[in-house]
């Protein structure tokens, strides 16, 4: 009795989990066809190949466009990770004046839609000589309010004993930040970077209006560029090169998806 | 008398002796946040004062302010149809957007809950949505609804359905990109609710497994008013993407047919880049601001106190 009740619920979840992801099982399906075999509606076709990758990696720059994303969003990874951690231990371990309305400014900053900012910011990059170039693509991201305030959070919650420690052990600043603070709260900086490349990997509208030439545009803006070119019907292509950029993201989720599990919520719910 | 002076004394003392640590780790603090205050600054303070000022301005080509108008941009974009059309169209899509992708994050935490061996992997097949950037998914969804190679379009079709290009409908085309945004929105959706549902003492179905309740029962009547934070904190983390909503209208349906896919932050890029009316663009952010930082400050706000700690 009970094998047929657990059959039928590993059967649902099954079709579930097909249904979820049929548009990524089609896309991969459809990359291994000859895109006459797409145009002619035959999905069952066993004319299986590699040749749409292979195509796109010789007649496209869809190598030159990862290397730019990969750049740029690990650049503001680090930046972020760097400059987030330090004005995050700022607000957990230092008093100054006016701490609290500096963490109100950044809190206030979460409000703010990054949309409403892009004419100025656009006009800023511009002056700086900075459009089509890694440096604007990544400076006005290096740091976060939310990264400061996951990170203010995750430092608060170091034990008083072990900031003693640190204290009797004479340790510095910058001391305690690298030997206590930063290992003690390894996981959820693991987390925060993960998190931070995968936002910045993904991101879109910032680099279509910032870059205009094959050497900077990041690959999502790339897909776009690729797709309206005379690709546009060469299905099979296409199909390959969307998941060639699904790929690493997929990749770096199931890597990372058991500190997503523990720290996501945690900084989400409670913050 | 002597000892409430001697009292005061110490207070004094200490109280001036905590100002000196407090003056003393001005630099040092400074010096931290230093490098974070001058990025948000120049790129996001300094902007968005930008942005009010440019709301005020009649700007010329070169986006520069020229004329200063007043409320002009506002007085006129909101007796614009094109800009309340987009409102009201954005309005239907962020309402109808989180409410879908929440019924089925709860769905799908429902059924990953259930106790069974290599549930986990279906966990990971669930939370697997997550990892696709907007840019791919919409051309996944692109392909999928395509007239002549799409398969859901071949689908509509067989099932009888005489316009089976959703993407030239107004209605259609609503449809697609909001199931394509749930589609998207759903793998994060899922996680955070799979763990809250882990988050409920199991006590509590214990209890109602002998009172006899149904599994549907227990979930609509436990589970549901247990993790109601989250499902609040959900709603307005997924009302405030749907505002923010951009590649998915750029690559999928450019905004058509007719205007029915023009959204708010898509109005603002066209009317930015493409017709280089800054301050009309300007306008409609300022707009865009308002509704997102009261949606944030509500989450602030509420999730600050009702947060149920397990």
């Amino acid at each position: 009795m009970t094998h047929i009740k657990n059959g039928s619920r590993y059967l649902l979840l099954t079709v579930v989990a097909v249904a979820l992801l049929f548009p990524i099982l089609l896309g991969i399906w459809a990359s291994l066809l000859p895109t006459k075999d797409i145009a002619a509606g035959n999905f069952l076709s066993t004319n299986i190949s590699l040749n749409n990758y292979w195509q796109a990696f010789v007649t496209t720059p869809i190598i030159r466009y990862m290397i730019n994303s990969f750049v740029t969003a690990g650049l503001i990874t680090i930046g972020q990770l760097v400059l987030c951690t330090l004005a995050a231990y700022a607000f957990a371990f230092i008093n100054f004046r006016y701490k609290k309305q500096l963490f109100f400014a950044f809190l206030v900053t979460m409000m703010l839609p990054f949309e409403a900012q892009i004419i100025p910011n656009f006009q800023t990059v511009k002056a700086f000589g900075w459009l089509d170039n890694y440096a604007g693509l990544t400076i006005p991201f290096f740091t976060s309010a939310f990264g400061v305030f996951m990170l203010r959070q995750a430092f608060l919650q170091i034990p008083a004993d072990l900031v003693d420690f640190g204290n009797y052990l004479g340790l510095g600043r910058l001391q305690f930040l690298w030997k206590i603070a930063v290992p003690y709260s390894r996981s959820m900086l693991i987390t925060f970077a993960l998190y931070t490349f995968l936002t910045h990997w993904n991101q879109y509208l910032w680099p279509l209006i910032t870059t205009f030439s094959d050497d900077f545009r990041p690959v999502q803006v790339g897909l776009k560029q690729l797709q309206s070119e005379d690709t546009f019907a060469n299905w099979g292509m296409v199909m390959a090169t969307a998941i060639i950029v699904l790929l690493p993201t997929l990749a770096l989720l199931l890597i990372g998806q058991k500190f997503f599990k523990r720290n996501l919520n945690a900084g989400g719910t409670k913050g | 008398m002597e000892l409430n002076k001697e009292l005061n004394k110490t207070a004094t003392e200490s109280k001036s002796k905590l100002a000196a640590t407090i003056k003393e780790n001005n630099k040092p603090a400074f010096w931290f946040l230093m490098p974070s205050l001058l990025i948000l600054t120049l790129f996001t303070f300094y902007p968005m004062i930008m942005t009010v000022y440019n709301s005020f301005f009649a700007t010329n080509i070169r986006g520069e302010a020229a004329k200063f108008v007043g409320l002009g941009n506002y007085f006129s974009i909101f007796q614009d149809p094109l800009f309340l059309k987009s409102l009201a169209g954005t309005l239907v899509y962020v309402v109808a957007f989180a409410a879908i992708t929440i019924v089925a994050g709860v769905v799908l935490a429902r059924l990953a809950t259930m106790k069974l061996r290599r549930i986990s992997w279906f966990q990971t097949a669930f939370a697997g949505t997550m990892g696709t950037s907007a840019a791919a998914a919409s051309i996944l969804w692109l392909f999928l609804f395509n007239p002549s190679v799409g398969l859901a379009s071949f689908a509509l079709k067989a099932m009888g359905m005489t316009n089976a290009n959703l993407l030239v409908d107004p209605t259609g085309a609503m449809i697609v990109i909001v199931l394509a945004s749930v589609w998207m929105a759903l793998g994060f959706a899922f996680l955070i609710l799979l763990s809250a549902f882990q988050s409920v003492p199991p006590e509590y179905y214990e209890v109602a497994d002998i009172a006899g309740w149904s599994q549907y029962k227990q979930t609509l009547k436990i589970t549901v008013p247990m993790i109601s934070p989250t499902l609040f904190f959900l709603f307005v983390v997924e009302i405030i993407d749907g505002f923010k909503m951009f590649a998915q209208i750029d690559l999928i349906t450019g905004g058509g047919p007719n205007n029915a896919t023009n959204f708010l932050a898509y109005k603002i890029y066209q009317d930015a880049f493409t017709f280089h009316n800054f301050g009309t663009a300007s306008a409609e952010s300022i707009v865009l601001t308002v509704i997102i930082a009261l949606a944030t400050w509500i989450q602030f706000h509420y999730t600050e106190r009702k947060v149920y700690y397990a």
